[in-house]
């Protein structure tokens, strides 16, 4: 089997004779013991099967509270898949957005009648210049 | 598909009404417990008005959350055109409200959803606002 770095790393500090490089040795050994208790508590090996579906791991769905339903935002970032819990209810956010875009004052009715007044006055135009 | 009893089309004056009223059959949608459709005049005057006044990166929140609605969008075919043009001379109203009127006739929609009391006139097909839609669907709030 083809050692890994780490294996390379222990074989050449154990190789050199000096308190320094012992230091080092066991600094590193701390190191990757850190590490690896850290991945294997957070990283799980999952696989995308004919339909393109993953499934999210029993214990993480647990600490995220992801319950049947619950709507995720998926995206892409420099080769990561980042999934994200969707906070917003779509409909609050969509008239969130709307109502930025709508003048102040003005009933609805009111506003749709100005916006359908400029599609006719533009086919009006266009029917004059004939 | 649903069948043709809880099938509404939608006009744009619903999503210029911020009332509970709107919201709360806009809410419906998003449980599935409707299938409701929109006109692509609908799309393009909303996009109209956010293109005026509200940032891109506003502008894709807005399309990426109409996308989580699952509204069925509806384009303009040359009979929903032709009977836009029948329904607008007849009724003296806009280019507009004729396509919404004829979208709603041609997918058969039980109603035709809005406030805009020009189309209460309307006898092709039952007209209501957002609260009476509720009522009459039986749904919940």
């Amino acid at each position: 089997m083809k050692p890994t770095a780490k294996g390379r790393l222990y074989t050449l500090l154990r190789n050199l004779d000096s308190d320094f490089h012992k230091g080092l040795l066991v600094s590193s050994h701390l190191f990757y013991s850190l590490w690896d208790g850290l991945v294997t508590k957070q990283t799980e090996i999952i696989r995308v099967d004919s339909k393109g579906r993953i499934s999210i791991p029993r214990a993480l769905r647990e600490h995220l509270n992801l319950n049947q339903g619950v709507e995720l935002e998926i995206s892409e970032n420099k080769g990561t898949i980042v999934l994200a819990p969707l906070a917003e209810n779509p409909v609050d956010t969509i008239f969130d957005v709307l109502s930025r875009a709508l003048p102040e004052g003005k009933t609805a009715t009111e506003i749709l009648h100005e916006l359908r007044a400029e599609w006719d006055q533009d086919l009006d135009k266009e029917a004059s210049r004939d | 598909m649903r069948d043709s009893k809880s099938r509404i089309v939608l006009d744009t004056w619903v999503f210029l009404d911020a009332s509970k009223s709107s919201k709360a059959l806009l809410n419906q949608v998003r449980v599935g417990t409707l299938e409701v459709l929109v006109s692509a005049v609908t799309f393009a005057e909303i996009y109209s008005l956010l293109y005026r006044r509200v940032s891109q990166k506003d502008i894709e929140r807005f399309r990426r959350n109409m996308e989580r609605l699952d509204l069925r969008d509806v384009p303009v075919s040359k009979e929903i055109a032709e009977k836009g043009g029948r329904y607008k001379a007849k009724y003296g109203f806009s280019i507009a409200d004729g396509i919404i009127l004829a979208t709603a006739v041609t997918v058969h929609a039980k109603i035709l959803v809005t406030g805009d009391p020009d189309l209460e006139k309307i006898v092709e097909v039952r007209v209501a606002s957002p609260e009476k839609t509720i009522g009459e669907l039986g749904l919940t709030r």
